[in-house]
C-alpha cells in the first residue's frame, strides 16, 4: 500500500511538471497548448540520443532536452499560434492538436515505435526500507529535479522582470500591451519556459521508465485533468493536483483495474469539467459566459 | 440548363459508378467515401451550423458498428432491425452525455468530447467478451436478402448492390440535412452558433436545440457505423479511434464547415490521400497534423470557398473603384 502510494507520488511529480507547463502557457497567453505532449516525447528522444549517441551524462542530457525543447517551443509558437492571436480558443486548440499529432508521428517516422529507456549510469541502485518501500534511485532523482523546477519557476515568475511581464499579460493582455509590455517577447519566453519543462518531464519519464512516440497524448490529457482539478492557472493547484492524480492512478491500477487505466482519469476529467469547472481549489468565478 | 446539369451530374455519376467499378477496388473506395460523407455531414451539422466542435464522432460511429454487429452476430437479430436499433442506441448514448456536457463551453466542451472518445476507445479495446477487444469482431454478416415483387430477391453479398444501399442511405441523410438547414430549425441552429446569448434573448432555448442536434448527429454516426461494420464484415477499435474522430473533423474543416457541399468534398480529398498513403500511416498522420495547423491558420473557411474566390477574381476583369455592385 505504501509502496503504491510512493509510486503514485513519483508519477505525480512528472504529471505536475507537465501540468505546470500547460497551465502557465494557458494562463498567460490563453493558448491550450496540447502540443506539449509532443514536446515531452521529443524531449525524451533528445535526452536518449544525448546519452546513447553522444555519451553525455544524464544531467547534461536532461539539460540538453530542456534547452532544445525551449527553442522548438518558441518556433512552434511563431508558426502555429502567433498567427492566431486574437482568434478563438477553439482555433488555437485545433492548432495545438495539430502540433501534437504532427510531432508524435514525426517521432514515429524518424525513430520508430520501439519502447526505449534512457540508460542512467550509477543510478541503478535501489533505496529501500526493507519490507516496506523500495524506491529506485532514479525515481528519487525525479523528485529532486521536479522540486528544483518548481522552485526555479517560482523565483523566475515572482522575482524577475520577465516574470513580472508574464504576470501582467496573464492579468490583462490588452492593458499590459498599452503599458508597453512586449507581448511577442513575453509569448516567446512563456513558450520557452513551458516547453523546457515539458521536455524535462519527457526525459525523466524516459530515464525512470520506458517511453515511445505515443506517450505524449495520454500524458498531456492527464496533465490537463490535473490543471482542471487544481484550478486553471494555479501553479500550487497543479502541483497538489499532480500528486493527487498520480496517487489515485497508481491505486486504481493496483487495486481496481489495470485494463481500463485511462477510464478513471478521463471520467474524472469529464465530471470535474461538468460539475466543478473552476477546479477543487480554484475560486468559483471562472465561468464568465451566459 | 446549366443549373440542371450542375445538380443532375453528381446523381448520374453516382448512379452509374458501380458499372465502371464493378466488384473492384474503386467500388470499395466509393462505398467508404459515401459512408464517411454521412459522418462528415452529420458532424458538420454540429460544427458548422451549431458551433459545437466535437472530437467524439468516431466514438458514436463505433457504438453504432459494435451494437449492430453484436446484435446480428450473437443474438441473431436481422440486419434491418439491428441497423435501426444501432442508430437509436447511438442517439440514446448521446442523449445521456449531451445534457451534462453542455454545461461546458469552448475548449472545455471539446476536451469533454475527447475524453469521451478515449473512454469509448478503451471500452472497445478491453471489453473482450462483448467487442472481441484488440482481435476485433469478426464475421459480421452482410444484410439478409430482401424479396421484391416481380423481381428476384435482392442480396447484398456483392459490392455492386451494397453500394446502392449505402448510396440510398447517404442520399436520404444529405437530403434530410439539407431540409433541416433550410428550415426554421436550421436558422435557429445558426443563430445559436452566431450568438448564443442573443438566441436566448430571442426566446429560443439553446440547450434544447443543442441536445437535439447532438443526438441527431450522433445517431447518424451510429447509422454510418452499422453500414460500415456490415460492409467490412468486421469491427476493430482502430476503426473508431481518436484519430478517426480527428479524420472526420479534418474532412469538415478542409471542405468548409457550415456549407452543405463542403464536407463531402473534404471526404473525397482526404480519402484519396488516405488511399495514396495507405502504406505510410505515420506519414499520413504527420500530414494531418500539419494540415490542421495550416487550415486553421490560413484557410479557416476550408479550401473550396477561397479557391472559388481566387478563380472568380482571375476570370472576371477587375472593376473600377466605385463601380462595385
Amino acid at each position: 500500500m505504501i509502496q503504491v502510494v510512493v509510486n503514485g507520488l513519483v508519477n505525480g511529480a512528472i504529471l505536475a511538471l507537465m501540468a505546470i507547463s500547460l497551465t502557465i502557457i494557458f494562463s498567460i497567453l490563453r493558448v491550450p497548448h496540447f502540443g506539449l505532449g509532443g514536446i515531452s516525447v521529443w524531449g525524451a528522444f533528445v535526452a536518449y540520443f544525448g546519452v546513447t549517441r553522444f555519451g553525455l551524462n544524464l544531467a547534461l542530457a536532461v539539460l540538453l532536452a530542456a534547452v532544445s525543447m525551449a527553442a522548438l517551443g518558441v518556433l512552434i509558437e511563431k508558426l502555429a499560434f502567433r498567427p492566431l492571436r486574437g482568434a478563438t480558443e477553439d482555433a488555437m486548440f485545433v492548432s495545438a492538436i495539430g502540433v501534437l499529432i504532427a510531432m508524435e508521428n514525426a517521432a514515429l517516422l524518424l525513430w520508430g515505435s520501439d519502447a526505449r529507456s534512457i540508460p542512467a549510469e550509477g543510478l541503478s541502485f535501489v533505496l529501500a526500507v526493507p519490507g516496506l518501500v523500495y524506491l529506485p534511485a532514479m525515481r528519487a532523482v525525479i523528485f529532486a529535479v521536479a522540486s528544483l523546477a518548481f522552485l526555479g519557476l517560482y523565483f523566475f515568475v515572482k522575482r524577475t522582470r520577465t516574470g513580472k511581464a508574464m504576470r501582467a499579460v496573464a492579468q490583462d493582455s490588452a492593458a499590459a500591451r498599452l503599458l508597453g509590455v512586449p507581448i511577442d517577447r513575453v509569448a516567446s519566453y512563456t513558450f520557452a519556459l513551458g516547453s523546457a519543462m515539458a521536455g524535462v518531464a519527457g526525459a525523466l519519464v524516459g530515464a525512470a521508465f520506458t517511453f515511445n512516440f505515443e506517450m505524449g497524448s495520454p500524458s498531456v490529457l492527464k496533465a490537463f485533468v490535473v490543471v482542471v482539478l487544481g484550478g486553471m492557472g494555479s501553479v500550487a493547484g497543479a502541483i497538489v493536483g499532480g500528486f493527487a492524480l498520480g496517487t489515485v492512478d497508481s491505486l486504481t491500477l493496483t487495486y481496481v483495474t489495470s485494463e481500463y487505466k485511462h477510464l478513471v482519469a478521463f471520467g474524472l476529467l469529464i465530471l470535474v469539467l461538468v460539475f466543478r469547472p473552476s477546479g477543487i481549489f480554484g475560486q468559483r468565478k471562472l465561468r464568465a459566459d451566459v | 440548363m446549366a443549373r440542371v446539369v450542375k445538380w443532375a451530374l453528381p446523381f448520374v455519376l453516382a448512379l452509374g459508378f458501380p458499372f465502371v467499378g464493378q466488384e473492384g477496388y474503386f467500388t470499395h473506395l466509393a462505398i467508404t467515401i459515401l459512408i464517411f460523407s454521412i459522418l462528415a455531414s452529420s458532424l458538420n451539422l454540429l460544427m458548422g451550423y451549431t458551433g459545437l466542435v466535437s472530437i467524439a464522432h468516431g466514438a458514436f460511429y463505433g457504438i453504432g458498428a459494435y451494437t449492430s454487429g453484436i446484435l446480428v452476430l450473437r443474438h441473431g437479430v436481422p440486419f434491418w432491425a439491428a441497423i435501426v436499433i444501432a442508430t437509436a442506441f447511438a442517439g440514446i448514448v448521446a442523449l445521456g452525455i449531451g445534457p451534462p456536457s453542455f454545461r461546458t463551453r469552448g475548449i472545455y466542451y471539446i476536451i469533454v468530447t475527447i475524453a469521451f472518445q478515449l473512454i469509448a476507445s478503451e471500452i472497445f479495446d478491453n471489453w473482450y467478451s462483448m467487442t472481441g477487444g484488440g482481435l476485433g469482431l469478426k464475421g459480421i454478416p452482410r444484410p439478409e436478402p430482401i424479396s421484391l415483387p416481380f423481381l428476384p430477391a435482392l442480396g447484398f453479398q456483392s459490392k455492386f448492390v451494397y453500394y446502392y444501399l449505402v448510396l440510398a442511405v447517404a442520399a436520404a441523410v444529405h437530403y434530410g440535412i439539407w431540409r433541416i438547414i433550410r428550415s426554421p430549425l436550421g436558422i435557429a441552429l445558426m443563430a445559436i452558433r452566431d450568438n448564443e446569448t442573443k438566441a436566448l434573448m430571442m426566446g429560443l432555448s439553446p440547450l434544447r436545440y443543442k441536445i437535439g442536434v447532438f443526438v441527431f448527429a450522433s445517431a447518424l454516426a451510429g447509422l454510418a457505423g452499422s453500414l460500415y461494420a456490415h460492409y467490412l464484415e468486421y469491427a476493430h477499435p482502430d476503426l473508431f479511434s481518436f484519430f478517426v474522430s480527428v479524420d472526420v473533423f479534418l474532412m469538415v474543416m478542409l471542405g468548409g464547415a457550415g456549407t452543405l457541399y463542403g464536407p463531402p468534398l473534404g471526404v473525397l480529398i482526404l480519402e484519396m490521400l488516405r488511399e495514396v498513403l495507405h502504406e505510410f500511416v505515420a506519414l499520413r498522420l504527420l500530414l494531418y497534423g500539419l494540415l490542421l495547423i495550416v487550415i486553421i491558420v490560413f484557410l479557416p473557411e476550408g479550401l473550396p470557398r477561397p479557391l472559388a474566390r481566387w478563380t472568380r477574381r482571375l476570370v472576371t476583369p477587375r472593376l473600377l473603384p466605385g463601380s462595385a455592385p
